[in-house]
């Protein structure tokens, strides 16, 4: 035996340090901090299904962070999941996509984990994607692929139509897909190639399931917009890449600059002009395109537009000193309305200079602080959009025993469980 | 069993004063990157606190605390790391060709004894998995030791402690060698041993065949790297699209199980029939 204590040595060792560390962390105290949303005042109902996603720095400087989901009943963190799990959900974090697998194993396999590509509704569950080359561009080979399972029978069908005029474009990508008529809508984003100056367009190609062909191209117009002296910088849909439910509307919010912006960027003394937002509603059923014409502030305010596709209204807020009023566009009726909530007290204003995070679900507009940089609260407020009236205030209060010292905390949605 | 034992112990005491010599070196080494580390980042702090008067609070948000993180990316640090690896390879090369050198080959001995002659293969698998494991646990242990050693030097105001989970996380190579799941470490563990087992079936048929044998070798090891890594070639290469990472990783364990045990049965082969003095 003693001729062997070298090499025993060597494996105790071995075992004891690896064992710990893989153990250790199973029984040792959780570090990372318990986040959930306590009530000050108003309706703690609002709050029982919803759950808030972020990202949690526990060292910002270094990096080392990891996705997070607030639940009521405890905080979820992407690393904390097994490895399994994660690599289940690896490039992907969404629950939707997730539960689609689940249920149609057979369909999902192989599909692109994007929400965007699918739709669904209680009889069918669609997938559309535009094939390209290696270097992910259009050919003049790029087909639109199609594939509907239908929900009752289970039955698959899959065919392709070649993308029109495709040799034109240099990128093209689906931004939705819908169903109206009929006839499955697939929505493209992208850009022109042929001519000298590339522009980007944006397409609504509806398409006959039966027939397997496209029955019409509709490109949206950008031309309803006044962009005399400005130069629109980006185009992109409002559209909840959350959720793949039928829309009636589909809104694009236009992103428009000066035009002597881009000319005076090398220049000294150059004077940066915001960007000003324009919308386009369209009517999937119709094919209607319409300005969102608005009040000024509502351009202004268009980053911070929510599309409800539960109501078909476009929400809005502005906040003007200590003023806060909530619009609400109806996209049906094409009007605007506006609420005035009020003064916010100084912890409110305080959380809107910093930045929010808006949702809307059943005619209440939610507002978190979208950062934790310090030693700000994330606070939370909710406003019935019809009367303004304060219907929740609360914090998202932070448990931890182990405080860290670059810990950051960025909000990105407000979720609500069917 | 016994002479399985016999062999291990004889094989890592062939090397173990040279292994010993390594895992010193990469302690000192990494000791230094720890003293290196906190001494520049102190006199960072002494000029910009007592010459440039720069407020702590200005201080720490452009510079930020000191940590490990700093310490595992100096090259003090990552170079015995990259000499252990290198050692590690070269090794199991020379585990098998030492046999073959000198005027009285020492093979003759090894495939002369009373036993199993996959024995001689095991036990040098065995070594080279204890050696590589045993760096590890040495890198484990010194990254403890390191993280006192830096509390001693730096004080708490300028200092972030890190756990090694945290530090895997934020070092790409750390999170290879000694990733935060027992999964992912059988994982990466398991595929470096079964490419070892395929290096091991490589020198065997060299020295079977020589000349032939290395050609053989060429194609055995394409083949079977080729196989191995299969779903991830059809997938990251072909686009092929078509399996769940958790079918994937199936495949991978089916795969590689199928390469080791033909790996295994090549290389029995080989030194039962083949393999020459």
């Amino acid at each position: 035996m003693k001729r062997y204590k070298k090499i025993i040595a060597l494996v105790v060792v071995v075992v004891f340090s690896i064992g710990i560390y893989y153990i250790q962390p199973l029984f040792g105290p959780n570090k990372k901090p318990e986040f959930s949303v306590v009530a000050k005042s108003g309706d703690k109902s609002l709050t029982e299904n919803m759950s808030i996603t972020g990202y949690y720095y526990e060292n910002s400087q270094l990096g080392i962070g990891t996705e997070m989901k607030i639940t009521p009943g405890k905080t979820i963190y992407q690393s904390e999941k097994s490895y399994l799990d994660q690599l289940k959900s690896f490039g992907n974090i969404n629950e939707k996509i997730s539960q689609l697998q689940e249920d149609y194993r057979g369909f999902m396999r192989g599909k692109n984990s994007d929400l965007a590509n699918f739709y669904e509704d209680e009889m069918i569950l669609a997938y559309a994607e535009i094939t390209t080359d290696d270097f992910s561009t259009i050919s003049k080979d790029s087909k639109i692929t199609i594939d509907v399972l239908n929900k009752q029978t289970n039955e698959e069908s899959s065919f392709s139509v070649n993308l029109p005029k495709a040799d034109e474009y240099g990128y093209m990508y689906v931004e939705d897909v819908q169903v109206a008529n009929n006839q499955l809508i697939v929505i493209t984003n992208g850009y022109r190639v042929n001519s000298s100056n590339s522009q980007d367009e944006q397409h609504l190609y509806s398409i006959s399931i039966p027939k397997e062909k496209i029955e019409k191209d509709e490109k949206i117009q950008l031309d309803l917009i006044d962009s005399k002296g400005k130069q629109i910088q980006y185009v992109e849909l409002m559209n909840a890449s959350t959720s793949i439910t039928p829309a009636n509307f589909l809104v694009y919010r236009v992103e428009l600059n000066d035009d002597s912006t881009n000319m005076d960027m090398y220049e000294e003394n150059q004077v940066m002009t915001l960007p000003v937002y324009e919308l386009i509603g369209v009517n999937v059923e119709t094919g209607e395109q319409f300005l969102i014409s608005g009040s000024e502030e509502l351009n202004r305010h268009g980053i911070a537009a929510i599309l409800s596709t539960e109501s078909d209204n476009l929400y809005f807020y502005k906040k003007d000193g200590a003023n806060l009023s909530l619009y609400e566009y109806d996209l049906n009726q094409k009007e605007l309305t506006e609420v005035k909530v009020g003064e916010l007290s100084a912890a409110q204003q305080a959380m809107f200079n910093e930045g929010v995070i808006v949702q809307v679900r059943e005619d209440i507009m939610y507002f978190v602080t979208a950062y934790k940089i310090g030693d700000n609260e994330l606070q939370m407020l909710a406003f019935d959009s019809n009367s303004g009236e304060l219907v929740f205030e609360g914090i998202i209060e932070e448990k931890t025993d182990y405080p860290a010292k670059r810990e950051e905390v960025h909000i990105e949605n407000i979720l609500f469980e069917q | 069993m016994k002479n399985y034992l016999k062999l291990v112990n004889f094989e890592f005491n062939r090397c173990a004063k040279l292994y010993f010599v390594l895992i010193g070196l990469t302690a000192v080494s990494q000791l230094i990157a720890v003293f290196v580390e906190s001494r520049r980042y102190l006199s960072q702090v002494n000029v910009a606190l007592y010459q440039d008067k720069i407020p702590k609070a200005q201080f720490l948000s452009e510079t930020g605390e000191m940590s490990m993180f700093w310490i595992v990316n100096n090259a003090w640090f990552s170079l015995p790391i990259i000499i252990c690896i290198t050692a590690m390879l070269f090794y199991s090369f020379f585990i098998w060709y030492i046999e073959w050198m000198g005027k009285n080959s020492f093979i003759y001995r090894l495939l002369m004894l009373p036993t199993a002659r996959m024995n001689i293969f095991w036990s040098k698998l065995t070594t080279i998995a204890l050696m590589i494991f045993g760096l590890i646990a040495a890198q484990l242990a010194l990254l403890l030791i390191e993280g006192q050693l830096l509390e001693w030097l730096v004080t708490n105001e300028f200092r972030v402690d890190l756990s090694i989970q945290q530090l895997s996380e934020s070092s790409y190579y750390l999170a290879i060698l000694i990733p935060k799941s027992f999964i992912a470490f059988i994982m990466h563990y398991g595929a470096g041993f079964g490419m070892l087992l395929i290096v091991f079936t490589v020198i065997l048929l060299e020295r079977s065949f020589r000349f032939k044998g290395m050609l053989l070798g060429l194609v055995f090891g394409t083949v079977a790297f080729l196989l191995f890594f299969l779903p991830t070639i059809a997938s990251e290469v072909v686009g092929f699209k078509g399996l769940y990472p958790e079918e994937l990783l199936i495949a991978e364990l089916v795969l590689g199980l199928m390469v080791i045990g033909l790996s295994s049965w090549t290389s029995h082969y080989l030194l039962n029939k083949k393999v020459t003095v």
